[in-house]
């Protein structure tokens, strides 16, 4: 039987920030932009801040609101990457499948470690010591028979939790939890289920599989099976990167089409660089709109052919803008790439010209460490 | 209208027009099969909006006449008839159709053929005459490396080019390219590109019989091909066909010969290790050895080597399997010339006798 772990590390950022300043233990503190910040989102906060009613994704300004003592920083993201990847190393002596979720977040696959220690419990710990150890940081860990139980598992007593769950337990751990812990149950299936009187996993379980399937399609398969702790998903190891992107908050909310259009160009650009910097090429492009009201929208178009030229990639996120940009104004715009691959066919009528150009600005950008030379768009 | 032909006759004229007919269409007419008899032949016409086929047989004519039948019904009926004659007549007090076979009689339901667009034909202007199993065997070296894609661009078709002594088509979808040429005496300069599923269903009515004459000719901005039973009326594809002879590689830094069949083979089971994307495989040639290695990092690896002719130095580069296969499967004799060069250049193949079909591969990037 299969022995997956997930870990999670408390309020990551926040943490952090207490570990490096004394004198924010004990104290509020939010991450995600400074108390006058009119734009800016909580990206975590300390334990101290949740109990005023803060959390993550939450605008500064109604933290503000809800914590006016509280101590509000913008964060230091190079800080955090190198920690995240101390704690990677940490994993790597445990097991050797890991599945990194985010940078304070990560699934390993125990399946047959769990041997190397006295018990379950013993292993959690030994984790959570070693994490320690290496970053002063205290995470929360969750041990189960597969992934779905053990993401649940470590969110289940936090900060500095260790949680077990066996295979005869996940019927009745699962039993009274709400249906919007089961991964893929957002707003819009959660406010169906509602209408059916269903609140909780039990509650779930009454609904036959063909039921969910007729209204849920291939979505209802999982639902079954995730309300009867059933989940095959195996950890997958993240061998190379999946995504890359860069995205943007405008300090004044944008109704310009054309400045929305020359910030993406220039978003392209710091993409399009990085993607040819790591020898990669990309088949899908996203780009992604939040509006003034915070609804936030991703759209995304896949091309026959993996690419990595900027006008490429400003092309079809420019038709993607065009297509999908509505009327209200945007606070936030941002590109990604997808489908990464270092495998690409050449074609014969391309004109070398095109790539001898990139390759040109690309080594004076980077030689300058900024963009000295642009595309017009940009500008 | 009333006439009585043999079954496998009129199923053989329903099957060449089958294709053309439209499944949905702002016309529903157009789904429907159109037929028409006179002076003792049945014509059968399938048409959409860019591709018509008319096809004809000999029927003992009672009385003249035309109509449209629902192909989606008419064809597979006709289909299930016992073999031997079948009587066709139509009951105008009813609109229906009469179809008497066997045991069998049926009745259905009819449109009416004034309705059906016509075919005329008798205007065209011819560019060249050239035999059917010939046009086949060209249609067959090229169309697979037109692009798959429902566009309308100059790609999705092949390029017919003419000139006073022969005729060149040529494929490509800008990963690799197709050229076919035949000495042709007598023709007419002129290039068209005509749509690949045009081409496709051309293969699937031309006659294999090597006495049979085909016409290419232009009506409009149609292309027209008559044949002895038959006629395929197509739309032409807009728009500019690339210089194919600036990617057409004059030289490489290797070249190999190898028997077909063993390679084919060879790749045919690396070609397997494709399991995220298609299966690449790296030619290495060194000393008249050439290796083929392939992998995928959800599979495996697959490596093999074959004794080859070879001229030149070493040499390494990878390409789609599936793209050399596609071409292998196409060659008539029995060994295959490759010419590589290093680096990100094309690949250049040929049947190892003739230089008139050559094929241009890009090869793949790798890290």
């Amino acid at each position: 039987m299969a022995v997956i772990m997930h870990v999670d590390m408390d309020s990551f950022f926040a943490s952090v920030e207490q570990r490096d300043h004394p004198e924010l233990r004990g104290k509020p503190v939010i991450i995600g932009g400074r108390k006058d910040s009119r734009r800016g989102v909580v990206s975590t906060c300390s334990y101290e801040a949740r109990k005023f009613g803060v959390h993550s994704a939450m605008p500064i300004g109604q933290a503000v609101r809800l914590c006016p003592d509280g101590i509000f920083l913008p964060g230091n993201h190079d800080k955090y990457e190198k920690i995240s990847k101390e704690i990677r190393q940490v994993f790597a002596k445990f097991s050797p499948v890991v599945e990194n979720l985010s940078i304070d977040e990560a699934f390993l696959d125990m399946t047959g470690c769990e041997h190397l220690h006295r018990s379950l419990p013993a292993m959690g710990n030994a984790v959570k010591q070693a994490i320690y150890d290496a970053v002063q940081l205290s995470a929360s860990v969750g041990i189960a028979p597969n992934k779905f139980v053990a993401k649940l598992a470590s969110d289940y007593r936090k900060p500095d939790g260790l949680t077990i769950i066996a295979l005869e337990q996940i019927k009745d751990w699962l039993a009274p939890m709400p249906v919007t812990n089961i991964w893929g149950i957002g707003e819009k299936t959660a406010e169906i289920l509602a209408a059916w009187q269903i609140h909780t996993i039990q509650e779930l379980r009454h609904c036959s599989k063909t039921q969910l399937i007729q209204y849920f399609g291939k979505h209802g398969r999982n639902l079954y099976w995730l309300a009867r702790g059933v989940d095959h998903r195996a950890v997958e190891p993240d061998t190379e990167a999946k995504s890359m992107g860069k995205e943007t908050t405008f300090r004044e909310n944008v109704t310009d089409t054309a400045v929305l259009r020359q910030v993406l160009a220039k978003l392209v650009a710091l993409v399009g660089a990085r993607l040819r910097k790591n020898g990669l090429w990309a088949r899908t492009i996203t780009i992604k709109l939040r509006y003034s009201d915070f609804t936030t929208i991703t759209r995304s178009s896949s091309l026959p052919q993996p690419i990595n030229s900027d006008d490429t990639i400003f092309e079809t996120a420019d038709r993607l803008l065009k297509k999908n940009r509505g009327t209200a104004p945007v606070r936030l715009i941002g590109v990604y790439v997808t489908q990464l691959t270092t495998v690409t066919q050449a074609t014969l009528f391309s004109d070398p010209r095109e790539d001898k150009l990139t390759k040109l600005m690309d080594q004076l950008n980077t030689r300058y460490d900024k963009p000295i030379l642009r595309k017009g768009r940009e500008l | 209208m009333q006439f009585t032909v043999m079954q496998d006759d009129l199923l053989r004229c329903l099957q060449m027009v089958e294709k053309a007919v439209a499944v949905r269409d702002t016309a529903p007419i157009l789904t429907g099969v159109y037929l028409e008899c006179q002076n003792g032949r049945l014509t059968v016409r399938g048409s959409d909006s860019e591709l018509t086929i008319e096809a004809y047989c000999s029927v003992e004519v009672v009385q003249e006449g035309n109509l449209v039948l629902e192909a989606k019904f008419f064809i597979p009926l006709i289909r299930r008839l016992p073999a031997g004659e079948v009587t066709v007549k139509l009951r105008p007090e009813q609109q229906m159709l009469e179809i008497n076979a066997g045991s069998g009689s049926f009745q259905l339901m009819i449109m009416s053929g004034e309705e059906y667009p016509e075919l005329d034909i008798a205007g065209r202007e011819p560019l060249v005459n050239i035999s059917s199993p010939l046009l086949a065997k060209m249609i067959r070296q090229t169309v697979y490396a037109t692009e798959k894609d429902s566009g309308h661009s100059a790609f999705t078709g092949l390029l017919m080019e003419g000139t006073s002594e022969e005729i060149r088509l040529v494929a490509t979808d800008s990963s690799r390219l197709c050229f076919n040429r035949q000495q042709l005496p007598h023709g007419s300069e002129f290039d068209i590109i005509v749509p690949a599923r045009t081409c496709t269903e051309l293969l699937r009515i031309l006659p294999s019989d090597d006495e049979s004459l085909l016409e290419i000719s232009l009506l409009g901005n149609q292309v027209v091909f008559t044949l002895e039973d038959a006629v395929v009326v197509s739309r032409l594809l807009e728009g500019k066909y690339p210089d194919y002879n600036r990617v057409i590689p004059k030289s490489g830094d290797v070249e190999i010969t190898a028997p077909c069949q063993e390679l084919r083979a060879a790749l045919g089971r690396a070609n397997l290790m494709g399991k995220r994307g298609p299966a690449i495989v790296t030619f290495d040639l060194a000393d008249g050895v050439l290796n083929l290695r392939s992998q995928d990092p959800d599979l495996g690896e697959s490596e093999e080597t074959l004794v080859v002719e070879h001229v030149g130095e070493e040499v390494k580069s990878s390409f789609q399997a599936r793209f050399i296969l596609e071409m292998l499967r196409t060659v008539e004799s029995e060994k295959v010339t490759i010419r590589l060069t290093n680096g990100l250049n094309p690949g250049i193949m040929r049947p190892a006798d003739s230089e008139d079909y050559l094929y241009v591969i890009m090869p793949v990037r790798t890290v």
